[in-house]
C-alpha cells in the first residue's frame, strides 16, 4: 500500500514538474498576473465611488483566478492525461506494477498541485494590491481613520479581510480540483484531447448554472418536466456554492457562516473523491 | 437473443450506467450538504436568470458571470445601455439597465440614473414615434396618450427603484429619487404629492446628513392643504428642528426656523404651545423670500 502511494507521489511530482515546464501554463499564468495588476487601471471604468474602490479591485482579480483557473484546469488535465497516452509513455508506466488507480490518482494529485500553485500566486497578487490600495486609503482618510470613523463617514467603505480572501483561495482551489476530477473522467473514456476538453467546458457550464435547476424545480408543475430538472439538479454538482469570495473578503455587510464554509469544503472535497474514482473505473476498461 | 458481455456496447453501456447511478446517488446524498450551503450562498447572491440577461449572453457576459467580472460587466453593460439610449431603443436600454444593476445592485448610480432614463427620458421619444399632430384633435389626442405614457413609465420607474431598495435598504438616493418621480411625473395622480412627500421624508430619516429631502417632505406636505397633513408637517419639523446643525449652510437653519414661524401662525398655534426655539446665532432673513409661498393653506 505504501509503495502505491509511493507512486502516486511519483507521478503527481512527474505530472506538476511537466505542467509547470509548459508554455500553456505559463503564458496563462502571467495573463492572470497581468490582469490582476492592471485592476487599478481598470477601476477607472467603474461607477462606483471610491469608498467600494477595493470592493471592485477584489472582484476584478478573483474573476481573474476564476476564469484563468478554470481554464487551467480542463486545459492542464486534458493535456497532461493525453501527452502520456500519445507518446506512448502510459503503455511504459503501466507495464510495471503500476496500478491504473494510481495512475489517475497521479495525475490529479499533479495537476491539484498545479493549481495550489497557480491560486497561491494569484491569491498573493490580489492580496498584496488590495493590502497596497487599502494602506493609501486610509491614508487618504486619515483623520477619519484615526478617529475611529471610518464607516460612519464612508459608509460604503470596508477594510478587506485577509483571512476571507485566504479561504475563497482555498474555495477556488477546490472547485478547480472537481473541475480536474470531472475532466479526468472524460478523458478515461474519450479518444481525443479536444474531445475531452470540449465536453468538460460544457460540464463546467451546466455546473454553473446547475443552480438554476435546483432552485426552479420545485416551481414547475408538469410532473415530467418536473422529474426531469430534478434529476438534472442532482445529477451535476453545483459550483455558484464556491462563489461566496466577495462576503469571504469583505463580511462587513454579510458574513458567511463557518458552516456554510465547510458544508461547501466537505462537498468539493467528496465530489472530487466521487468524479476521480469514476475516472479510476472508466480508465480501468480502457483500452491503450 | 444472448447478451454478449464482453461486447463493446455491454461494457459501454455498463460503464454509462455505471457513472450516471454514481453521479445520482452522489447528488441525493449531498442534498442536505447542498442545501445547507446554499440556502446561505444564494440569500446574498443577486438575482441572477436568464431573463436578465437576456440579449447580451452572446457578448461574452455569460462567462463573465460564470466566471467572475461581474461588476466591470456590469460598468459595461451600463455604458452599453448609454449607446442604446442613444439611440432611443427602449426595449435595449431597459434591458441593459436591468443587466447592470443584475450584474452588480450594489451601485446607487445604476438605480437612480437608471430609474430617471425609465421615468423621464423613454417617454420624452414617444414623439418621435408618431408623426407630428397638425388638428386640434390630434394635438389633444397625442397630448393624452402623452400623459398615459408619462404614468406608465413612471410607474416602471419607481418598481426599478423598489428593486433597488432590496438591495440597498433605505439608500437616500434611491427613496429621494423615488419622490422625485412621484412629485415631478404623477402629480396628476390623485395621492402621488403625498406618496412625494412621505417618500421625501423617508429619505430625510435615512441619512441626518442631508437636508434638502428634509425641507422638501415638509414643503409639500405642507402643500396638501388640509389641516391634517399640515399639522403632520408642522409636527415633524418641530421635532427635527433641534437636531439641525447652525454651522452646516446647506442645512437652512434660518429658513427652518421662518418656516416653522410661519406654520405656527398660519396653523394658529396658540402662543403657550408654540415651540420658541431660539433665534440661530447667524440668522438672516431674505425679505423676498416665504419659506410656505404657494403652499400655505389659501394658496397665497
Amino acid at each position: 500500500m505504501i509503495a502505491s502511494f509511493r507512486q502516486v507521489w511519483q507521478i503527481a511530482r512527474l505530472t506538476f514538474l511537466e505542467a509547470v515546464r509548459q508554455r500553456f501554463f505559463n503564458f496563462l499564468i502571467l495573463l492572470a498576473l497581468a490582469l490582476i495588476a492592471s485592476a487599478g487601471y481598470f477601476r477607472q471604468l467603474d461607477f462606483r465611488d471610491q469608498s467600494q474602490e477595493l470592493r471592485f479591485i477584489a472582484d476584478f482579480g478573483l474573476g481573474g483566478i476564476v476564469f484563468f483557473g478554470s481554464i487551467l484546469s480542463v486545459v492542464a488535465t486534458a493535456q497532461l492525461f493525453f501527452s502520456e497516452i500519445e507518446n506512448r509513455t502510459a503503455l511504459t508506466m503501466l507495464a510495471k506494477p503500476v496500478r491504473r488507480w494510481s495512475f489517475i490518482a497521479g495525475k490529479l494529485l499533479g495537476v491539484a498541485l498545479l493549481m495550489l500553485v497557480f491560486v497561491g500566486v494569484l491569491t498573493t497578487l490580489l492580496g498584496f494590491l488590495l493590502w497596497h490600495r487599502e494602506q493609501q486609503l486610509i491614508a487618504i482618510y486619515h483623520d477619519a481613520f484615526i478617529k475611529g470613523n471610518w464607516l460612519n463617514e464612508y459608509p460604503d467603505a470596508q477594510r478587506v479581510r485577509f483571512v476571507g480572501l485566504a479561504v475563497d483561495a482555498l474555495l477556488q482551489w477546490l472547485k478547480f480540483d472537481v473541475l480536474a476530477a470531472i475532466t479526468m473522467l472524460v478523458a478515461s473514456f474519450s479518444n481525443t484531447n479536444l474531445y475531452t476538453v470540449v465536453v468538460s467546458f460544457f460540464i463546467f457550464l451546466i455546473c454553473q448554472l446547475q443552480y438554476i435547476a435546483y432552485d426552479s424545480w420545485q416551481k414547475i408543475s408538469f410532473p415530467a418536466l418536473r422529474g426531469l430538472v430534478w434529476l438534472l439538479s442532482k445529477f451535476f454538482p453545483n459550483f455558484q456554492l464556491f462563489a461566496v469570495g466577495e462576503f469571504l473578503v469583505f463580511p462587513a455587510k454579510v458574513a458567511v457562516p463557518h458552516s456554510a464554509i465547510l458544508a461547501a469544503v466537505g462537498y468539493g472535497a467528496l465530489y472530487v473523491v466521487v468524479f476521480a474514482t469514476l475516472a479510476v473505473s472508466s480508465f480501468r476498461s480502457r483500452e491503450i | 437473443m444472448t447478451i454478449d458481455r464482453n461486447s463493446w456496447w455491454w461494457r459501454q453501456g455498463r460503464a454509462a450506467v455505471t457513472i450516471i447511478a454514481t453521479l445520482l446517488v452522489t447528488g441525493i446524498i449531498l442534498g442536505p450538504l447542498q442545501s445547507r450551503a446554499w440556502t446561505i450562498t444564494r440569500r446574498n447572491q443577486p438575482e441572477l436568470n436568464f431573463q436578465n440577461l437576456g440579449d447580451s449572453l452572446g457578448q461574452g457576459t455569460l462567462l463573465g458571470v460564470l466566471g467572475g467580472f461581474r461588476n466591470i460587466l456590469a460598468d459595461f453593460a451600463f455604458l452599453r445601455e448609454y449607446t442604446y439610449w442613444e439611440q432611443r431603443d427602449q426595449p435595449n436600454t431597459e434591458a441593459m439597465l436591468n443587466l447592470a444593476t443584475t450584474l452588480d445592485p450594489n451601485i446607487v448610480m445604476f438605480w437612480t440614473d437608471g430609474a430617471g432614463i425609465i421615468a423621464y427620458d423613454i417617454p420624452a421619444w414617444y414623439k418621435y414615434d408618431v408623426p407630428r399632430p397638425t388638428t386640434e384633435a390630434e394635438a389633444k389626442a397625442f397630448a393624452q396618450k402623452q400623459t398615459e405614457i408619462n404614468h406608465i413609465q413612471a410607474q416602471y420607474g419607481l418598481e426599478f427603484l423598489d428593486r433597488g431598495l432590496q438591495f440597498l435598504p433605505n439608500n437616500y438616493n434611491l427613496l429621494q429619487e423615488k419622490a422625485r418621480i412621484y412629485q415631478n411625473r404623477l402629480s396628476d395622480v390623485p395621492g402621488a404629492l403625498e406618496q412625494a412627500a412621505r417618500q421625501y421624508l423617508l429619505a430625510a430619516e435615512a441619512t441626518k446628513e442631508v437636508y434638502f429631502p428634509m425641507r422638501q417632505g415638509i414643503r409639500l406636505l405642507w402643500g396638501l392643504g388640509d389641516k391634517q397633513h399640515q399639522f403632520e408637517a408642522y409636527d415633524y419639523l418641530k421635532k427635527r428642528y433641534p437636531t439641525i446643525p447652525e454651522n452646516i449652510p446647506d442645512a437652512q437653519k434660518s429658513v427652518l426656523w421662518d418656516t416653522l414661524n410661519d406654520m405656527e401662525s398660519a396653523l394658529k398655534i396658540p402662543e403657550a404651545n408654540r415651540a420658541h426655539f431660539p433665534q440661530p446665532a447667524n440668522y438672516s432673513k431674505d425679505p423676498d423670500f416665504s419659506p410656505l409661498a404657494g403652499f400655505s393653506p389659501d394658496g397665497s
